[in-house]
Order: structure tokens, then C-alpha cells, then sequence
């Protein structure tokens, strides 16, 4: 009798520990999948809807009023193919890496057609109209390079370096959120 | 004396992000700091004054602040540091407005607080930077410049919020009810009532996982252990080993707010929306949308900020 009542006991506290372990893991799985999720979401939605991904759009914005300015002076350059094409690809970013590489090029293709339209328009007002898209489009660069997103992530990040979150993050799969900066 | 080394080092890396971070001070009158000695005390004056009647229409701040070098730091960056150190503008709507010039390195800044960035896009303060300050800064009649710069903004300010400028209006403001708000209660109970369902599905499926472990933990320990002890004579007579009670502590776990109201560029998620070749304002997008009060936070004794914020974007010369 006593034999059995220890195997029992045994088996349940093996029981026990199994399944304690187990939705451990399991609600430290969910709860780190969550935390991963509230931090990309910090990427578009942000704090009262201002947010990297909203900056970004306004910059979207920017580049097609320039691009109406070029149309106005008649601008036919690569720069003009250029910015276009970034637009479209930012437009099309879907991940935070895609959105920082695609945001890079946008800068880019922007500032170029920008120098050129400012240094060949005669007329003023061109100009002023030019000049406001380009205030506006480097003000949202600074906002970006300000956001807090990267430190979040970086917290994240770091977060699972450590147990138990890097166990439980390589049981339930979830993995480090990217950074909007070069590499990722 | 690895101790001691460590110690000296944080301490001089301590005081190094110090001297970094530092602004100048505001001074008692608050909306201008002319720390380059280039305003005429009228201007000042003049400022103040008007300030006081901005702020108690509107809760809205413009400071003005000259120097002659802002050290290590870009303008924009100095700029961005000082208008979050005072808070400049009210907390709630985050509703300031910070003119820089830094007269030595011959540079002047602009900045709003986030709750105008909508109203009052960095497009459209350059603008105003370009026609109201640049002629006279280009011609060092700083004075003169600020003055004009002032009244374009605090003509804009009050244009926004409805009010004719110079003149302290007694009704309530559109603004009032306006979300552009940072960490105002009513935003989060706005927030817990959006996602009380999510929480409320997280925490019934918790708490039965915890059911769950919890029947199984006991009927495992309690039928092996509670097993009949017999005392004395009697096979009636019978006793239980008992344990001691289980508690459960349970939390709940609140899903951070996100995804609240939104400015009125963006649209959902990523925001971007097709777009004609027309020209579109930032500044342009709509009215204000209700919530909220006013919630001036107010002067006790001096002037001061009201602890408003700035997203660092603004506009600088061209």
C-alpha cells in the first residue's frame, strides 16, 4: 500500500511540475508575443497617433507636392523617375526595415529634385511652394530621428537576451523586433 | 582601484551628458528670454503681455528666446531640449510655440508642440520664418523681426483656436474638446473602454488555464493523500490529512493603450493614401474633434510653462 501511495504521489508532483512548467512557458510565451506585437504596432500607430509610420506618410505627401512643382516647371529628369519610384516604394513598405530603407531613398530622391528645382525656378512663389514641402519634409525627419521607437525596440530586444525570456521566446518563436535604423 | 576608476569615469561621463543636455533658464517673465541682449524692452513688454492673453484664451504659449551660441547642439536639437525642459505650452494640448535665434551662429529655429503640428504644419512655419523674420534677421534688425514673427504666429495661434487676435475672448474656445491630447485621463479611459473586451478574453482564458492546473494539482495530491486513517477500534471513526489552503493571487494584465485617435493626415495604419498631383495642406485637414476640457494649468505666483511638449520637428531658415 505504502508502495503505491508514493508512486501516486510521485507521478502527481511530476504531473504537477510538468504541467506548471508548461503553462509557464505557455503564458510567458503569449505574454512576450504580445509585448512584441505592442512594440511593432508602436511603429504605426504610435502615441496618440504620432507615430514613424505617420511620419512618414506626411513625407509621402511632401514628395508628391514636389513632384506637382516639377510637373508645373516642366521638369523631366531622372530625379523626377527617382522620386517617383521611392514614393511608390515607400508606399509600398511594409516591415519597420523596408520602411527605413524605402525612407532613405525617399531623402534622397527628394533632396536631389528639391536642389534642382530651387536652383532653376525664376519664379518665387515656385519657390516658396517648393521650399514649404521641403521645411515640412525635414521637419518629419527630425520628429523620426526624436521617436522614441528605437529605444522601445532596443528594450525589447535586449529583454530577450536574458532568461527566462530567451527560453520562452525561442519555445514560442518569437524573435527580436527590427530597429529603424541602417541593418535593422 | 578598478572601483575607483569606474567611479571617476561615470562621474565625468555623468557631468559631460550634463553640460550636453543644458539650456538656458527661463526667466521670471517666461514667453521671452533675450539671453543675446538684441530685443528692445518694449518688444518684451509687448510679448508678455500678449502672451497673457493668449494663454488665458487658449492655454498657448509662445516664448521667444534669443542666444548667441546654442554650443555642441544643432539648432533644432537645442531648440527641441529647451521647449521640453520649460514645456512650453499647455499640457494638455500640448499648444506651444518656441522662437529661437541663435544671433552668433546666425540661425533662428522654430517649434510647435505636438498639438499643433496639425494646425500648424513646419511648412507653414517656415513660411512664416521666411517672410516675417528673414528680411530683417538677413539685415540684423533682430528686433524688428522678432516683432513681426511674433504677431504672424500669435495671429495663427488665434486664427487656429478661433479668437481674434489681440483680443482676450470670454467664450469657450473649439478647442476645448480637442484630442490632440498627451496622457490626459480622459484618453485613457478612452483606451480601457476600446480594449476591455480584449482584456477581459485575456484574463477569463488565464484564469481557467490556472483553473485547470489548479483541479488537476489537487485531485493528483488529494487522491493520494487523502487516504483513511483509522483510530482506535472503531471502522467508523475516521480522519483526513488535511493542507493547508491554496490562494491564487491573480493579475490582470491591462493591454497597453494604442492605436487612439489619430491626426488627421495619416488615415489607418500605415497611412498612406492615394494621392492626385494636386497640392494637399497638413494644415488643412479638418477641425478640431471634441474631447475633454481645457484644463489650464495655471499661474500660481510667476509666469511659467505649462508643461506642453514638443515632437522636435519645426522649421529653421531656409
Amino acid at each position: 500500500l505504502n508502495l503505491t501511495y508514493k508512486k501516486k504521489r510521485r507521478i502527481a508532483w511530476i504531473v504537477t511540475f510538468v504541467i506548471a512548467i508548461l503553462s509557464v512557458f505557455i503564458l510567458g510565451g503569449w505574454k512576450l508575443n504580445r509585448k512584441c506585437e505592442n512594440v511593432e504596432d508602436y511603429f504605426f500607430n504610435g502615441k496618440n497617433g504620432f507615430s514613424i509610420a505617420n511620419d512618414i506618410a506626411v513625407r509621402v505627401e511632401c514628395g508628391y507636392n514636389l513632384l506637382t512643382v516639377s510637373d508645373r516647371l516642366s521638369f523631366d529628369t531622372d530625379a523626377v523617375d527617382e522620386l517617383r519610384s521611392a514614393l511608390t516604394d515607400t508606399q509600398n513598405a511594409l516591415t519597420v526595415r523596408e520602411y527605413y530603407k524605402a525612407n532613405e531613398a525617399l531623402t534622397f530622391a527628394f533632396d536631389t529634385l528639391y536642389t534642382q528645382i530651387s536652383q532653376s525656378a525664376a519664379d518665387e512663389s515656385i519657390k516658396r511652394l517648393a521650399a514649404k514641402q521641403a521645411d515640412e519634409f525635414s521637419s518629419r525627419l527630425k520628429t523620426i530621428q526624436k521617436d522614441p521607437y528605437n529605444e522601445k525596440a532596443l528594450a525589447f530586444n535586449e529583454e530577450l537576451n536574458y532568461f527566462p525570456a530567451n527560453i520562452i521566446a525561442f519555445l514560442s518563436g518569437t524573435d527580436h523586433v527590427d530597429l529603424f535604423r541602417n541593418g535593422g | 582601484l578598478k572601483k575607483f576608476l569606474c567611479m571617476v569615469v561615470s562621474i565625468l561621463l555623468l557631468t559631460c551628458s550634463v553640460f550636453t543636455l543644458a539650456v538656458v533658464d527661463p526667466t521670471d517673465s517666461f514667453y521671452v528670454a533675450d539671453y543675446a541682449n538684441v530685443l528692445d524692452q518694449n518688444t518684451e513688454a509687448y510679448i508678455v503681455a500678449q502672451n497673457d492673453i493668449l494663454y488665458a484664451d487658449t492655454g498657448a504659449q509662445i516664448c521667444v528666446v534669443t542666444v548667441d551660441f546654442t554650443g555642441s547642439d544643432d539648432i533644432d536639437d537645442y531648440a527641441y531640449k529647451l521647449f521640453n525642459d520649460w514645456g512650453i505650452g499647455s499640457a494638455e494640448k500640448n499648444n506651444g510655440l518656441l522662437l529661437l535665434l541663435s544671433v552668433g551662429a546666425d540661425d533662428y529655429y522654430a517649434l510647435q508642440g505636438s498639438g499643433l503640428e496639425n494646425y500648424l504644419s513646419s511648412g507653414d512655419l517656415g513660411d512664416i520664418l521666411y517672410t516675417s523674420l528673414e528680411p530683417d534677421f538677413a539685415g540684423k534688425n533682430y528686433d524688428a523681426g522678432v516683432r513681426k514673427t511674433f504677431d504672424a504666429l500669435y495671429k495663427r495661434i488665434s486664427s487656429i483656436y478661433g479668437i481674434p487676435s489681440g483680443q482676450s475672448s470670454t467664450t469657450s474656445p473649439p478647442y476645448q474638446n480637442e484630442y490632440y491630447y498627451y496622457d490626459s485621463p480622459e484618453q485613457y479611459e478612452h483606451f480601457d473602454a476600446s480594449f476591455s473586451i480584449f482584456g477581459m478574453l485575456s484574463g477569463i482564458i488565464r484564469i481557467f488555464i490556472i483553473l485547470v492546473v489548479l483541479i488537476i494539482f489537487i485531485s493528483a495530491v488529494a487522491g493520494s493523500s487523502t487516504r483513511r486513517v483509522y483510530r482506535g477500534f472503531s471502522p467508523f471513526y475516521r480522519t483526513y490529512y488535511h493542507r493547508p489552503p491554496m490562494h491564487f493571487h491573480y493579475h490582470t494584465m491591462h493591454r497597453p493603450p494604442f492605436g487612439g485617435p489619430r491626426p488627421p493626415f495619416g488615415g489607418s495604419g500605415n497611412g498612406f493614401s492615394p494621392r492626385p498631383g494636386n497640392f494637399s495642406s497638413h494644415s488643412s485637414n479638418g477641425g478640431f474633434s471634441s474631447r475633454g476640457g481645457a484644463g489650464r494649468s495655471g499661474f500660481s505666483g510667476g509666469r511659467s510653462g505649462g508643461g506642453g511638449s514638443s515632437r522636435g520637428g519645426g522649421a529653421g531658415r531656409r
